[in-house]
């Protein structure tokens, strides 16, 4: 049986699809009967979700322009 | 802005290197716009500042342009620009001795001022309803970012952020993978303890994927 301590320990492995099959299993059974832990993974799994999405962090305006102005001069154009 | 940011696949991205060998340079601007924002994110992860994030992301590109004959066939363009990138950005944070900046093994004090991305800013078309909500979100993801270590938060862009896998990860930052899982592991705990108020508040329903239904 797998404790919250070792759900805590694999929480990143979990969330990666990076542990064994047999400990995925056990991790799942675990998190049926652990609220707490089933949060953690829940809320982990959403923050991973947000953040994967490069648009909820912004680039300065114009900063794109910008930079494909200096390709041109590096390309020997104006 | 119709430029496109979807990366293109492996195929269509070493023609597009090859032919730039070949001498159509020009084409570089395509070959370097999927990656853009990406760049400007790693180099504002070390230097926190948008003027600077911005110069060296432009130096790190040009970089790139000058030395994209000399990239390996096995190498990935992405993994090998961010790594000129995150050079860029420290040695120009070393050069500019900057005492604000943290120190790699110290957490950050976080907190007052500086949060991740500057607020004015926002390049991106969403409808106006969703971007007063997205608005909120990337506050919180930038304080939560703010907070972090530096070695925590550019393991965490890069794995997370940029979906660069742990071996590419490791690559680009010159650090062993297990280093990456450990420190990636640290930066997702605290980042979920930073955010999971959040979720309190009413994101739970506004994410498209119930309990066992993930898109990953």
């Amino acid at each position: 049986m797998v404790s919250c301590q070792d759900v805590l320990r694999e929480l990143s492995n979990f969330v990666d699809g990076e542990v064994d099959p047999a400990l995925r299993a056990e991790i799942e059974e675990h998190l049926k009967g652990c609220h707490r832990c089933s949060v953690l993974v829940d809320s982990t799994h959403k923050v991973l979700y947000v953040v994967g999405d490069e648009r909820v962090f912004t680039v300065p305006v114009g900063y794109s322009e910008r930079l494909h102005q200096r390709i041109d001069q590096g390309l020997g154009r104006k | 802005m119709t430029t496109s940011t979807e990366s293109p696949s492996p195929g269509a991205e070493a023609r597009l290197i090859e032919r730039i060998r070949q001498g159509e340079r020009e084409l570089f601007h395509d070959l370097i716009r999927p990656y853009e924002r990406s760049v400007y994110l790693a180099a504002y992860s070390v230097l926190r500042n948008e003027a600077d994030a911005e110069d060296v992301a432009q130096e790190a590109i040009l970089k790139a342009m000058t030395h994209v004959g000399e990239l390996r066939a096995d190498s990935k363009f992405k993994v090998w620009l961010l790594s000129i990138t995150y050079n860029e950005a420290k040695m120009r944070r070393r050069k500019d001795h900057k005492h604000l900046y943290e120190s790699v093994d110290e957490p950050d004090e976080g907190g007052e001022e500086g949060e991740f991305m500057p607020r004015q800013f926002a390049d991106w078309r969403e409808i106006p309803s969703e971007a007063l909500e997205r608005k909120e979100v990337r506050e919180a993801v930038a304080r939560a970012l703010e907070k972090l270590p530096e070695r925590h938060r550019e393991i965490f862009l890069l794995r997370d952020v940029q979906h660069l896998d742990v071996a590419e990860t490791a690559a680009a930052l010159g650090i062993s993978a297990p280093a990456v899982k450990t420190r990636l592991h640290r930066a997702r705990l605290q980042m979920r303890e930073e955010l999971a108020p959040f979720f309190k508040k009413g994101w739970r329903d506004r994410i498209p994927f119930g309990k066992g239904k993930k898109p990953w």
